[in-house]
């Protein structure tokens, strides 16, 4: 199943991740988008202490990425930004986090885990896009964190030939 | 206001952020940070905070050697030119009109020192549910601690009694105002003077490390006897502690009387539900699947506490 190139994990039915996907392929990209499964017998007992819906989605994403084996991988949510950590850490291959929320201090305090692996993918070196200014603003003020706006797949495509090269 | 803060960058920047927003005009008050300049996250953050830009926030670097919170809150408040001092700590986020309630409070009693109130921070409220580990902070003023996390006190006082103890680790805030009381001071409560506490999730071993810090209670005990008062049978720091020797005491003795070892054990076993899960079997379980870590954690406040009782020449367990 390796195949080097983009893999895209998102929750299931991400609709920014769907449209890249197709756009990649559209443009010729070795792209592979997959949903990572959330573990029945512990996602009620981490919902119950208060984690991120699908946060047994970890255990699925990391091994899914070690089995891929992407050349770059993003990721689109707070459960799977600690897997991006994890693989940037180790490989040293870019890795890219899009975040579909505002992510004040409210957001990243509402469930735990969340500011967390948001951190720590920002120290492991995790480029970081938010889909609006609003979104960007949000991060830098409650985190700090710069984050590129990117709204289009086009543009997620130009950042992955950037990140690449 | 004065701000001793050590690598906790994100939670100094929510403590900042919160400053910015104070509906007090910004000319009416200055902010210093005082840090350990260890942590770069920390140096890079009061370099850029939009506080700094605009000039109203001053950061100093503690020296080696001098990084206790007393020795950095005296750094912090000799530096402030205000004749009201505002200390809160950097796990603290003030709510939006705390400068001005604290204003309004000053000047309503000139020369006394405000205590305000302290919430756990209702935005985190899911970790204080649900991490089995969790530190923060409720207070309730007037209380006899006088917690520096939110409390101000007119400069001529801080001068008067020469601040805090450098070298206390722990206690230090409760020692300050002990001693302003016995110069003359009086402590108004101002209960809308709000601050939320962070809700901060630790991990078994963390909490268990960090218990013996607490081991210079015993110093405060032995300058101020008069807290003694406020303690649970005047020994005991917190009436867990009681409980968890008793149970040692009734684990020992398991062997020759099992009602006598139940019935010791049971004040321990009776309070382990501390975060209020409630009586539902899964509430249940997972208050008996916390109980090691418990014993663990009361053993270790237990050994702190004992050592500072042995170093100090003075009971408090």
């Amino acid at each position: 199943m390796r195949h080097g190139g983009v893999l895209l994990l998102s929750p299931p039915g991400d609709r920014l991740a769907r449209g890249l996907a197709q756009t990649l392929a559209t443009a010729g990209e070795t792209a592979r988008l997959l949903s990572p499964t959330v573990l029945p017998l512990i996602e009620g007992r981490l919902e119950r202490r208060g984690y991120e819906p699908g946060a047994s989605r970890r255990l699925s994403a990391a091994a899914l990425v070690r089995v891929c084996a992407p050349e770059l991988l993003h990721v689109f949510s707070a459960v799977e930004a600690a897997v991006a950590a994890q693989w940037r850490s180790r490989t040293g291959r870019p890795a890219v986090l899009s975040l579909d929320a505002i992510p004040t201090r409210q957001w990243l305090m509402a469930r735990r885990g969340r500011l967390g692996w948001i951190l720590a993918a920002s120290s492991a070196g995790v480029t970081v896009a938010m889909g609006s200014p609003a979104a960007a603003h949000a991060l830098q003020r409650s985190l700090g964190l710069p984050a590129r706006v990117i709204d289009t797949a086009e543009a997620y495509h130009a950042l992955y030939a950037r990140l690449r090269s | 206001m004065v701000v001793a803060t050590r690598d906790r960058p994100v939670r100094l920047r929510w403590l900042l952020n919160s400053l910015e927003e104070q509906s007090a005009p910004a000319r009416r008050f200055q902010v210093v940070v005082v840090h350990d300049g260890e942590s770069a996250p920390t140096q890079q953050l009061l370099r850029s905070h939009p506080l700094s830009r605009s000039g109203q926030l001053e950061c100093l670097t503690a020296s080696p050697g001098r990084t206790h919170p007393g020795a950095m809150r005296n750094l912090g408040w000799h530096a402030a030119s205000a004749p009201l001092i505002l200390f809160t700590d950097d796990d603290c986020r003030p709510a939006i009109d705390w400068l001005e309630r604290a204003l309004t409070a000053a000047a309503l009693n000139p020369g006394s020192v405000i205590q305000g109130a302290t919430l756990p921070d209702p935005d985190e409220a899911v970790v204080a549910e649900t991490a089995p580990w969790v530190r923060t902070l409720h207070v309730a003023p007037p209380t006899p601690w006088a917690e520096t996390c939110n409390i101000a006190y007119p400069r001529a006082w801080l001068e008067r009694v020469g601040g805090f103890d450098d070298d206390m680790r722990v206690g230090e805030d409760t020692d300050l105002w002990l001693r302003v009381r016995r110069a003359g001071g009086r402590l108004v409560p101002a209960p809308d003077m709000l601050c939320y506490h962070a809700v901060e999730e630790h991990s078994l071993l963390e909490t268990v490390r960090t218990a013996g810090r607490w081991r210079d209670l015993a110093l405060l005990a032995r300058r101020h006897p008069e807290v003694r008062r406020h303690l649970w049978g005047r020994m005991w720091w917190k009436p867990e502690h009681a409980a968890f020797l008793s149970a040692l005491l009734g684990a020992a003795l398991a062997g020759r009387s099992r009602t006598a070892a139940a019935a010791l054990a049971l004040p321990w076993v009776l309070g382990l539900d501390r975060r209020g899960y409630g009586a539902h079997p899964r509430a249940l379980a997972r208050s008996l699947a916390e109980a090691p870590g418990r014993a663990l954690i009361d053993a270790a406040e237990l050994v702190g506490l004992a050592r500072g009782s042995i170093r100090y020449r003075t009971l408090l367990l």
